[in-house]
């Protein structure tokens, strides 16, 4: 839960940073910028100042740049008068004779670089001396930068692509990964990493592997000082697949990874500035955005990995391991058709959120656009227990996940032990990360872990307004969809349950009774009560509402066709063209009879009845009519049945319909109770094994069981079974059903043990009550002999132990002789002097 | 206040004579006795959390070569005791282990130590070797100085100091006050380096001796108090550097130790509930459930530890009489040390019994946290008392004298005989058990080989896990999770170990242990078997 909230806080910052828009600013908005010696009367050597300069967007902005190696040539244009390899350039924004932030360029043993000092004492400017003929300056802020950049190019630009084989260490409180801005966000933490100490926060690796002007990936280390169990990303990875990569100068304050604006974290395609981004009313700098983007591009994928990995750290990540986008329908338009994110547990990376893990673990959320709008459509959600076993690559270091090209058919061509399946109904959704709706809680984690009893809380009870889904807690097999011959729309195959809330009242529920590969009932519910459902057995389909109709189809089938789940192209136009020539849906989505009209066939309506209890047996159905004393039946005999008097029938269907009059169920407790074990014991939990069973034709829905004992004929003891105190069964005709008590007993001998069996109504009220009783003999608990306890279990021979304590304790009484004896003597001569 | 003059020390030399030399050797050689004892009690398979975790940290020292070991099991409270085991491991060539298991015999030079402090605080040699007795006679002392922490140290340390500033009051050359005071905060030093929390305890006392002779001065009126201002002023001197000490340690030399201002907080959220009556902040104590459980039963508890609460309030009586000869102006001013440091120490409990909150049960939290302060002070002021009600025993008739010989006798027999009993929490009397078995170990054994991250039920106390990781001190910490306790649950864990001794144990406490028949068998070594749970679903094959 507390993952979810903070996951989604973190997607919030990163969808509000990404919005903070990138200003519309003109490119060349430098280009006013004059160069002027600080001497007016030379044109070369020490220092300049190039005005005006709006870089932080005031007409005042000054920049003073200073060459350590005092050979400037100042010319027409600031392009032609400065160097960033062996410079300091001052930045002032309003030019009011403060240093907003100070660059330092220098290059030396190969190694291009730049070191940034920005405002550490909080007092709004960077803090440095001018020497005496302005030819250089000392920064006295501080004697580390903010960040250090460098790179073995011999230049940031070269023949007008920006170099992105940039190693940065950041210091300080500065943005510089996807969920820092939250922790930053903590003064505890802010108080620590805000002294520059040589220790860095973060560090940057990007590459441009074939020098083209276009990153291929971002590699980035947060060392925040937080606790070894914080769920923080340590490590986190953006890749762009296509390299090409979208990269702007629009906003370059001069050097092309300044950025004049802050504009935020999150890079949007169509939307990207230079990355390090300055507070020019603080003189902060605030962010380093991403310099390959995570999300929104068709071709990129990323990590953010609580392990940590990367070059020295080993190859095993995890939580968001990976994120991927695709252009499944191959139109290269930019934006993303299918978005693939696996939260995983690597057993030798064990993510600290799951302790407890045996086996690795995926929860994938596989959200694809079929028509190609822009919009979500669909989600596969699986869980399952598979180890990633290939290792992608990099120079500098490897991670182990599917390769990007082939995650798409490893989700979709494999079997997943849970599986859900949403399809959005109402309003178009978009969202960065896929289809949020349906995510998994810890509960199903636990149970793919295999803890405890498989009794979990079910997190596909019911969808959110406008989402409609199906879902398997226990599906393993691959995952493959259906188009429904009854509703005409897309479902899950072998689906277990599924709903769709329609609006605030209305709801469609589905069921699979016969755990077959379709939905065979569906059920519309008003304010979660039911009102009518509709039940798809074979070639009949059976309503039930204002009246009961059973009807013959002799054209009705499962599915009016099958698809895998787009994971190619190919598989993904596939569908679309399939699902471009099937019927629509009726009208109404809640309106099961027109759903039942929209087939022809023999029916049979039941007028002043009601049919319940429907099941499926081996080779059918079976349901139960009751008949008031005014019903009546019109249209076709579809059951095929004599006349029959008012009063409950039980219907069978096993290739023809059997009716015959139906008997109340008749539940039999077996006695004696089977005792699981040797002897009931005293203080151990015993069990008993116990079995009912119905006799009657009509299915027990409810069967309480109510448990006590006593040793004394007055005081009597629940007992709980599996289902708890009062535990409730359901038993059906001519069922046996097992189940075990767990007794305890605290004191042994004889006890009496009493059970009452109650068949209840749906409202709760007693049908039939009978009761049992049993006794039982409870042995004593057994104690270990004293010889053993003296011994320590063998440990040491008795004797010994025994001579040990006489031995000591004859030396105690001794000692204690001797203290009193000598106390008799009086005190012996000693020093009470003192010393010198 | 005079004292006897047959237990008076009078002046003279500073040598022992011939038969107290050879009491003291006798109570040496007995507390090295005592120790040997808890180390073969159980043929050397013995214990439990604290000894555990002591001895990973001790060998992640040794491993690691440096104080501060970026990895594995630390110490946080301070490096002093994993530094001198580790020294002493290079130096005999010792497994750790094995030298953990011999430390008991600390005892023997503890006493000797101790003598010399109680010499200096009673001025009298018969009435410190009573002392000395007395502490031995503590069980929950005893217990404290046996077992594998550093606690054999950090009292050690902290009666050499009590020597050293016993013995500065009567100093009068500067040289020797120097050397003294040099050595003093050396030894301080030591005991900050092994346990910055008894540390500031200690001066805590201090600084409360020194705020009782300001109290006391302001009451001269009315009692018989005259002070060297030396006295009071290197009260407040030994409380302020010492504190410096303990920062310097803190913030300088072993940073692990800053845990210790995480406990502040704790304390003032506990002393303003108590106060101020903030209903947030739950007090926490684990007071009173463990003697219930620990021991057959409460009265057995009661028994075993009778001579030790007899010898503290001896000494309370001792002290209030103290404090009577004050206000009868016949205060004996040789007595003044020890008397505010038993104060002093006494507040501090009587602070901890009440942040703690009421009842019988708190003995234990009082027993865990402060005891062994108490015990260290309460000794030697109870030998005072009880050497003056010998003295006056003697001056009584033979058939009197002989009576009260062999009802004393009978009184130390059964003292010697419950703290042999209750420093080994002996499975005679007790259901905690810190005795294993091999073949326990095995079975945790067995489990790290083949299982890692699995929920394992291991025992009604995590003895078992202990043992294994003390047997095998490099694993800082299993692969596997050991659950402990009495439960009824069903089905919770992935693996049951158990064994006959757990059931015993079960039995005695009337715990219930978790039901192994809905689990397979997989494992028998005789006395430990291992179950695994049975699957239930595709989920848990």
């Amino acid at each position: 839960m507390i993952k979810c909230i903070g996951l989604l806080l973190a997607v919030s910052i990163f969808m509000l940073l990404s919005s903070s828009a990138v200003q519309g600013q003109d490119s060349n908005y430098l280009d006013n910028c004059q160069p002027h010696s600080l001497d007016p009367t030379q044109t070369t050597g020490l220092s300049l100042v190039l005005l005006p300069c709006p870089f932080a967007g005031n007409p005042d902005d000054i920049v003073y740049v200073f060459d350590s190696q005092h050979d400037l040539n100042i010319g027409a244009t600031w392009q032609q008068s400065v160097n960033f390899d062996h410079s300091t350039w001052v930045f002032d924004a309003k030019g009011d004779q403060s240093a907003n932030l100070i660059i330092r360029f220098s290059h030396q043993n190969g190694i291009l670089s730049a070191d940034l000092f920005d405002d550490q004492n909080k007092d709004g400017r960077v803090a440095y001396t001018l020497n005496a003929d302005n030819s250089d300056i000392k920064i006295t802020e501080s004697n580390i930068p903010s960040i250090h950049v460098q790179t073995p190019e011999d230049s940031w630009v070269t023949n007008g692509k920006v170099d992105y084989n940039l190693d940065m260490t950041v210091e300080g409180p500065i943005t510089a990964t996807f969920d820092a801005r939250t922790f930053l966000g903590q003064p505890k933490l802010l108080a620590q990493i805000s002294t520059i100490d040589n220790k860095p926060e973060f560090q940057i690796s990007v590459r441009d592997l074939n020098n083209n002007g276009h990153p291929d990936y971002d590699l980035r280390q947060s060392f925040l000082p937080l606790p070894a169990t914080s769920q923080f990303i340590r490590t986190s990875l953006q890749v762009d697949a296509a390299d090409d990569e979208p990269v702007s100068q629009a906003l370059s304050a001069f050097w092309p990874y300044l950025s004049s604006q802050v504009w935020g974290f999150g890079k949007i395609p169509g939307h990207t500035a230079p990355p390090i981004q300055v507070d020019w009313s603080t003189s902060k700098i605030i962010n380093i955005a991403e310099i390959v983007g995570s999300r929104q591009k068709e071709t990129n994928w990323f990590i953010y990995s609580i392990q940590r990995f990367g070059p020295g750290y080993g190859e095993y990540a995890n939580f968001e391991d990976p994120f991927m986008f695709y252009d499944l329908a191959d139109d290269h338009d930019g934006n993303p058709e299918l978005m693939i994110r696996d939260q995983y547990t690597d057993l030798d990376a064990p993510d600290i959120t799951n302790l407890f893990a045996t086996v690795a673990t995926n929860d994938i959320r596989y959200s694809w656009d079929q028509d190609n709008n822009g919009t979500w459509d669909y989600k596969i959600g699986v869980l399952g227990r598979k180890n990633y076993t290939t290792t992608v690559a990099f120079p500098e270091f490897s991670v182990k996940i599917p390769a990007y090209q082939d995650m798409p058919t490893w989700v979709t061509k494999q079997p997943w032990d849970i599986v859900s399946f949403v399809a959005v109904e109402g309003a178009p959704y978009y969202t960065t990360e896929g289809i949020y709706e349906w995510g998994p809680g810890a509960g199903l984690t636990n149970l793919l872990q295999g803890f405890g009893s498989g009794n979990v809380e079910n997190p596909y009870v019911e969808t959110s307004n406008g989402f409609r889904g199906d879902y398997s807690l226990a599906y393993f097999r691959v995952p493959r969809l259906y188009f429904s011959d009854v509703d005409h729309k897309l479902h899950l195959m072998y689906a277990q349950q599924g709903n769709w809330p329609i609006d605030d009242h209305t709801s469609l529920a589905y069921q699979n009774l016969n755990n077959g590969p379709t939905i065979d009932r569906w059920i519309h519910q008003v304010d979660g009560l039911p009102t009518e459902s509709l039940t798809q057995a074979g070639n009949y389909l059976i309503y039930h509402g204002d009246q009961t109709i059973i009807k013959y189809v002799p054209t009705l089938t499962p599915s009016l066709f099958e698809s895998p789940v787009p994971g190619t192209h190919q598989e993904w136009l596939d569908l679309k063209n399939k699902l471009d020539t099937v019927p629509k849906p009726v009208g109404n989505p809640a309106d099961l009879r027109a759903m039942m009209e929209q087939f022809a066939g023999p029916e049979l309506q039941l007028q002043n009845g009601t049919l319940r209890d429907f099941r499926f047996t081996e080779s059918g159905f079976r349901f139960v009519l009751d008949l008031q004393p005014d019903f009546s039946f019109s249209g076709d005999n579809v059951l095929g049945t004599p006349t029959l008097s008012p009063g409950s029938y039980l219907v069978v269907y096993d290739g023809h319909f059997d009716v015959q009059p139906l008997t109340a169920p008749d539940i039999q407790l077996v006695l004696p109770l089977k005792l699981v074990g040797d002897s009931l014991l005293q203080y151990e939990t015993n069990i008993l094994h116990a079995e009912i069973r119905n006799d009657g034709l009509e299915d027990a829905n409810q069967v309480q069981i109510d448990i006590q004992v006593s040793n004394d004929g007055t005081n009597w003891t629940p007992l709980r079974s599996e289902k708890g105190y009062q535990g409730i069964y359901s038993v059906n005709s001519g069922q046996t059903v097992d189940f075990n008590i767990f007794w305890t007993p605290d004191s042994p001998g004889k006890w009496q043990m009493r059970l009452v069996t109650q068949t209840l109504a749906a409202d709760q009220t007693v049908l039939s009550s009978s009761n049992y009783s049993q006794a039982f003999d409870v042995q004593a608990a057994s104690l270990p002999a004293t010889n053993l306890l003296v011994s320590g279990f063998n440990l040491v021979p008795a004797w010994a132990v025994l001579t040990l304590w006489v031995s000591l304790i004859s030396i105690f009484c001794v000692i204690f002789a001797l203290i009193y004896r000598r106390n008799r003597q009086g005190e012996e001569p000693q020093s009470n002097a003192d010393e010198s | 206040m005079q004292m006897n003059p047959e237990t008076q020390a009078p002046a003279g030399q500073s040598k022992l004579g011939p038969q107290t030399s050879i009491l003291l050797v006798i109570l040496i050689i007995s507390a090295i006795l005592i120790g040997l004892y808890w180390r073969s009690r159980y043929g050397g398979d013995i214990t439990e959390g604290d000894s555990q975790r002591m001895t990973a940290d001790i060998n992640n020292v040794y491993t690691s070569e440096t104080i501060n070991p970026s990895n594995g099991a630390i110490y946080v409270s301070g490096f002093g005791f994993p530094v001198i085991m580790t020294f002493i491991s290079h130096l005999t060539n010792l497994s750790v282990h094995d030298l953990q298991l011999d430390s008991p015999i600390w005892f023997g030079p503890l006493i000797l130590i101790a003598f010399l402090a109680y010499r200096e605080l009673l001025r009298s040699a018969i009435a410190a070797l009573t002392a000395c007795f007395l502490l031995m006679l503590m069980p929950d002392f005893v217990f404290y100085i046996m077992r594998l922490s550093h606690e054999k140290a950090t009292w050690m340390f902290a009666l050499l100091l009590v020597y050293l500033l016993a013995r500065s009051y009567r100093m009068t050359s500067l040289r020797a006050v120097t050397v003294n005071g040099i050595l003093f905060y050396l030894v301080f030093w030591a005991m900050a380096s092994t346990n910055v929390f008894f540390s500031s305890t200690l001066l805590t006392a201090t600084a409360f001796s020194f705020v009782a002779c300001q109290l006391l001065l302001r009451l001269n009126r009315f009692i018989q108090f005259s002070i060297n201002i030396s006295v009071i002023t290197r009260f407040i001197l030994i409380t302020l550097t010492g504190f410096v000490v303990i920062y310097s340690v803190i913030a300088y030399i072993y940073p692990p130790a800053k845990s210790y201002y995480y406990y502040l907080p704790i304390f003032q959220n506990r002393l303003q509930t108590l106060f101020i009556g903030e209903q947030s902040t739950q007090i926490i104590s684990s007071a009173g459930i463990a003697p219930a459980l620990t021991w057959r039963s409460s009265l057995t508890y009661l028994l075993l530890t009778i001579p030790q609460w007899t010898i503290v309030l001896i000494s309370a009586a001792s002290w209030i009489a103290i404090a009577w000869s004050l206000v009868r102006k016949k205060f004996n001013s040789q007595l003044l040390l020890i008397w505010l440091l038993y104060g002093a120490v006494t507040f501090q409990a009587l602070i901890a019994i009440v942040i703690d909150t009421g009842g019988f049960l708190l003995i234990e939290n009082l027993t865990v946290r402060l005891f062994t302060t108490l015990a260290l002070f309460a000794a030697p002021l109870a030998s005072h008392l009880i050497i003056r009600v010998l003295t006056t025993l003697m001056n009584r008739e033979r058939r009197v004298q002989m009576l009260s010989v062999v009802a004393l006798t009978i009184v130390v027999a059964f003292s010697s005989l419950f703290m042999l009993l209750k420093i080994v929490n002996d499975p005679v009397v007790s259901n905690l058990w810190i005795f294993y078995l091999p073949q326990q170990v095995a079975g945790v054994a067995w489990l790290e080989d083949h299982l890692v991250n699995q929920q394992v039920y291991v025992d009604l106390f995590p003895i078992k896990r202990d043992a294994f990781l003390f047997d095998n001190p490099t694993d800082n910490q299993t692969l596997n999770y050991y659950f402990s306790g009495s439960t009824e649950s069903i089905n919770r864990f992935s693996y049951i170990l158990t064994s006959q001794i757990t059931q015993y144990q079960a039995n005695l406490t009337h715990a219930t242990l978790p039901m192994t028949v809905s689990y397979d068998q997989i494992y028998d070594n005789g006395d430990v078997k291992i179950y695994r749970f049975r699957p239930r679903n595709p989920f848990q094959q």
